[in-house]
């Protein structure tokens, strides 16, 4: 697997769009779900997943095979996400963050509509939504994306431990929320 | 009855075993919500994915191939690269040869190298050019004395 990773970077960096294309079939889903539950925004989703894509295609010679390209794909995903809210935030001083904002987008444009279906689900959205950004993000990342806390900490850019700590904290505020209301 | 001491201690261990096991329950069940809280957020339903993204995706790839690094420009022209490199490093050595023989030394230094003699020699200009001999005492002021005069 590793293996032909590595032959696809070769066949990528020489310039083959077919390998590239490759590339994005197998990754486009995970980070459009990630990204999905980043801005709870379909189209914004999308917009940061052509961008993700874009960037790294430009920017493969860069990628040095330390990580998988999938932890890579993240942490371009995770950059381009910041950025957007970065700028959304310069041009609306008022809105507190995508994330916030994103309760207040219809139903059919959010993505996560799909888990408001089910009421547990809906509940454990819900309570998701309340941790902080960095925990929300590192639970998205482990539980739903499937990364493993190294992993993680390449995406997040921090030490390994400080991630498996809030992750572990996250997941107590979680039970809190739940059992709280329940 | 109830006040014999042997009683109180069978019923003191009772309760404190009641103690430990809704204890040890309450543990276990904190676990078991963390394990389950868990499982649950790994059976979270897939976010459906828009159908039109893939392709949408592909189209989006551009035209110019990626950016080079430099190793791969230097690959894609090794000749030009090792002439580079060759030339840059001739130049280095060159001029540092130059600065070792011809290089500028500091006033105190040449003075220094000049004088042989070290019975008598200048100390330099940062005292005032004062005249010392081997045991650091002042023989005269003066700005310039030869150390190898026999005088």
């Amino acid at each position: 697997m590793r293996h032909r990773s590595k032959r696809q970077i070769k066949d990528i960096r020489e310039g083959q769009r077919e390998a590239w294309e490759a590339i994005i079939c197998r990754n486009y889903k995970l980070i459009y779900r990630f990204l999905a539950y980043l801005t709870s925004d379909t189209s914004l989703a999308e917009d940061l997943t052509q961008e993700t894509f874009v960037s790294a295609w430009a920017n493969i010679t860069r990628f040095k095979g330390r990580a998988s390209l999938g932890t890579w794909l993240h942490r371009i995903a995770y950059n381009k996400f910041i950025d957007s809210r970065r700028s959304l935030e310069r041009n609306t001083a008022s809105m507190a963050g995508l994330q916030k904002a994103g309760r207040d987008v219809p139903e059919t444009l959010n993505p996560l509509h799909r888990l408001m279906a089910d009421e547990h689900s809906r509940l454990l959205y819900e309570a998701i939504h309340r941790l902080e950004s960095f925990e929300y993000v590192a639970i998205v990342l482990h539980y739903i994306q499937g990364l493993s806390f190294r992993e993680i900490a390449k995406v997040l850019d921090e030490p390994v431990g400080t991630v498996k700590w809030r992750t572990s904290r996250a997941l107590k505020k979680l039970r809190t929320f739940l059992t709280g209301r329940v | 009855m109830a006040n014999e001491p042997g009683i109180e201690k069978i019923k003191d261990i009772f309760d404190w075993q009641g103690i430990t096991m809704k204890g040890n329950q309450e543990q276990k069940r904190k676990d078991t919500t963390l394990k389950s809280l868990e499982a649950e957020l790994r059976n979270l339903p897939e976010v459906e994915v828009p159908e039109t993204l893939e392709a949408r995706l592909l189209a989006a790839i551009p035209v110019r191939g990626p950016k080079a690094s430099v190793e791969q420009r230097a690959k894609r022209h090794p000749g030009l690269w090792d002439f580079g490199v060759t030339t840059a490093a001739a130049i280095l050595i060159l001029a540092l040869m130059l600065t070792v023989n011809y290089g500028l030394s500091t006033p105190s230094q040449t003075l220094l190298t000049k004088f042989k003699d070290t019975s008598l020699c200048y100390t330099g200009w940062e005292q005032n050019s004062l005249l010392y001999d081997q045991n650091n005492t002042l023989i005269e002021d003066t700005n310039y004395t030869n150390c190898n005069d026999p005088r």
